[in-house]
């Protein structure tokens, strides 16, 4: 290239060519210098981003290695808010100190609000309210696959656990119309085995609203207190992700009657319970939080967790009878390959007093009896067989039992 | 849980309260007795009846060796409802307390009185430690004065008089039964045929003479009569629930 214009490579014969050529040659060469010059422009804005880019990575760089090196911030909760300062207890060694605080982060502060302060105590930022993340992890993020259709003889329950979880969803306006508040809770009681926690994934598949499971005995903790506040953050985790439905599976761990108690072990129990009875009907609006409970031992609960308000259904989930065992022995058989002389409405009447499980067992069953056979297809008689092994099982022990009875 | 822990510490001994005030042996000697065959009285104007259902858990069991319909005195039948062991015992002392009045008295003991004699003596095993209660209720049933009475004696050792009851199991089922179909002037044989379709309430299938005892006391004769298998198979198609051959047994 050339730095100056005094030595310019003429694109013409200085004395052969006519002054047309020289003027055409020199417009050529022209257009060519201007195309590069283009081309340099645009190759120095490209270089001027791409170092603008690496400038910013290095900035970034930079500020991370610094923060790393920077060391952690301490938690505190914000006491007091005064002219002098803000006073800040730190948790862990509860010591409490006053500090200063920039102006825009004085107005962001209120009482009992935790603040992350440095090694010289200064506040450096605001944190989130804490809720316990025990409660944060209990919400259901995959919904169970389990619906509606593969629940059998059991339809008055489900519409009545449907009307009071999905239609203040669907339907808010016809409850406002009509001028009621839905029903807040669903209690589902019976016998082992009889769908009761089926029907709660069935309605967390099938809802929109968050859904928090939880089973009873998980309240239980070591220290006093804590059960107490799982249950307030539990409650404010449902609030917060409003409309919600909480399943409390088992709660017959924690909601047994209150007496007189020897331990205090128990006592905290009976504690972690009333904190339960006070966060579904107490002083503070539970919002639209929709709350479905199973038990098997209904005669063990509290009176105070039954009454209207906390649980408005009490639900009893009973052993099928015989057009309920037949749908589940179809809904079981759905999937196998049971052979044409299947009769299910013999079967449904031979398995008496069977629960929703022991069906699934004799279903089981009967297909192992087909594999033991080195048989694809399951016949009647695999599932005879397979009834009267459950049978065996359950009723041994009764039939000596009873020899010294007449 | 709490309730439970309690009860587990009060339960064990039969001469200790409950808080709640309950004595948890007697109660549970209750439920001995529901593991008991239903047993069934019935009183008319012309007499009592008793009913038992021998369910025998065997074909190769001999019928007559299940005891639950037992003489007590020539005026005086008991029906037995729960541990036959303790039912024996109760028998045995209701027999000697009968002839005792005999030797006593130059006359038959009457219903009441030997029924409240029974209850007494089952109440002193609910109050003395180092022994258990009788987990057996028994049905007395019989002719006083030349009225029949019926009692009914249960492991707390109380003595209550009935026009019709059943005690062991399905108590609930058979009373209610009772309860809609009894009326005050039936006479002994509609007492019978009352006592046996209450027993086949809760036999689906139907009953097998073999299976049923029937005793009767009328006011008559005043004695006790066992009735025979075939008598029994008699009242049974009468009222029309005997169990047929033809029906499927499972």
């Amino acid at each position: 290239m050339t730095d100056t214009v005094d030595d310019v490579d003429l694109p013409y014969d200085e004395e052969a060519a006519s002054q047309q050529e020289k003027i055409e040659a020199l417009e050529e060469r022209l257009e060519v210098l201007e195309a590069q010059n283009e081309e340099m422009r645009d190759k120095l804005l490209d270089a001027n981003a791409e170092n603008n880019k690496y400038q910013q990575k290095l900035e970034r760089l930079t500020h991370e290695n610094k923060k790393l090196k920077q060391s952690p911030l301490f938690v505190a909760t914000v006491q007091e808010i005064n002219e002098d300062g803000v006073v800040i207890k730190q948790h862990g060694n509860n010591q409490e100190a006053l500090t200063e605080v920039t102006d825009e982060m004085r107005d962001d502060l209120e009482p009992d609000a935790r603040v992350a302060v440095n090694n010289s105590l200064s506040i450096v930022k605001k944190l989130e309210k804490e809720t316990d993340v025990r409660a944060r992890v209990m919400q259901v993020e995959h919904s169970p696959d389990v619906t509606y259709e593969d629940i059998g003889g059991l339809e008055e329950q489900m519409n009545e656990v449907r009307e009071t979880v999905e239609m203040p969803l669907d339907r808010p306006e016809m409850f406002s119309e009509v001028g009621i508040d839905p029903p807040s809770g669903v209690l589902l009681y019976g016998p082992p085995g009889t769908g009761k926690t089926m029907l709660a994934k069935a309605v967390a598949n099938q809802t929109d609203a968050t859904f928090i499971k939880m089973a009873g005995s998980e309240l239980v903790h070591k220290f006093i207190g804590e059960g107490a506040k799982l249950v307030r953050d539990l409650f404010e985790v449902a609030r917060e992700n409003e409309p919600a439905v909480l399943f409390i599976d088992e709660i017959d761990a924690i909601a047994s009657k209150r007496t007189d108690s020897k331990t205090s072990g128990d006592a905290e129990v009976q504690r972690t319970m009333m904190q339960l009875l006070s966060e579904m009907d107490g002083f503070a609006d539970r919002g639209e939080v929709r709350i479905i409970a199973a038990t098997n031992r209904f005669d063990m609960l509290d009176p105070a967790i039954l009454r209207p308000g906390r649980f408005d259904r009490l639900i009893e989930v009973p052993k099928p009878n015989d057009e309920g065992r037949e749908i589940i022995f179809q809904i079981h058989t759905r999937n196998m390959n049971v052979s044409d002389d299947v009769d299910f409405a013999e079967l449904a009447e031979m398995a008496e007093n069977a629960s929703g499980a022991d069906i699934k067992a004799v279903c089981t069953e009967a297909g192992m009896f087909a594999i033991r056979d080195d048989r694809t297809e399951i016949f009647m008689q695999d599932f005879v067989d397979a009834w009267e092994k459950i049978q065996a099982e359950e009723t041994d022990t009764d039939a000596e039992a009873s020899r010294a009875f007449a | 849980m709490q309730g439970q822990a309690q009860q587990q510490a009060y339960d064990r001994g039969i001469t200790i309260f409950s808080p709640d005030g309950r004595l948890y042996q007697v109660e549970y000697a209750r439920e001995a007795v529901k593991r008991g065959t239903a047993s069934i009285g019935v009183r008319t104007a012309d007499g009592v009846v008793l009913a038992a259902d021998k369910r025998s858990r065997s074909p190769l069991m001999e019928p007559s060796s299940v005891e639950k319909l037992h003489k007590a005195d020539e005026h005086v039948g008991i029906a037995s409802a729960g541990h036959v062991a303790d039912a024996r015992q109760l028998i045995d002392f209701a027999r000697q307390r009968a002839q005792v009045n005999r030797l006593r008295y130059g006359e038959a003991i009457g219903i009441e009185s030997l029924t409240k004699e029974v209850t007494d003596h089952i109440q002193q095993y609910t109050q003395v430690g180092g022994a258990r209660p009788f987990g057996v209720a028994l049905i007395v049933g019989g002719i006083e004065n030349g009225e029949p009475r019926l009692f009914e004696t249960d492991p707390s050792g109380t003595p209550y008089e009935w026009k019709a009851l059943s005690v062991g199991a399905n108590r609930a089922d058979i009373r209610d039964y009772l309860e809609e179909n009894y009326t005050e002037d039936a006479d002994l044989e509609g007492g019978i045929g009352l006592a046996l379709s209450a027993l086949a309430e809760a036999n689906e299938e139907g009953l097998e003479p073999e299976g049923v005892g029937l005793a009767t006391i009328d006011v008559e004769s005043e004695r006790y009569t066992e009735h025979s298998a075939d008598e029994i198979e008699s009242y049974l198609t009468e009222h029309d629930v005997l169990a047929s051959d033809d029906e499927d047994a499972e």
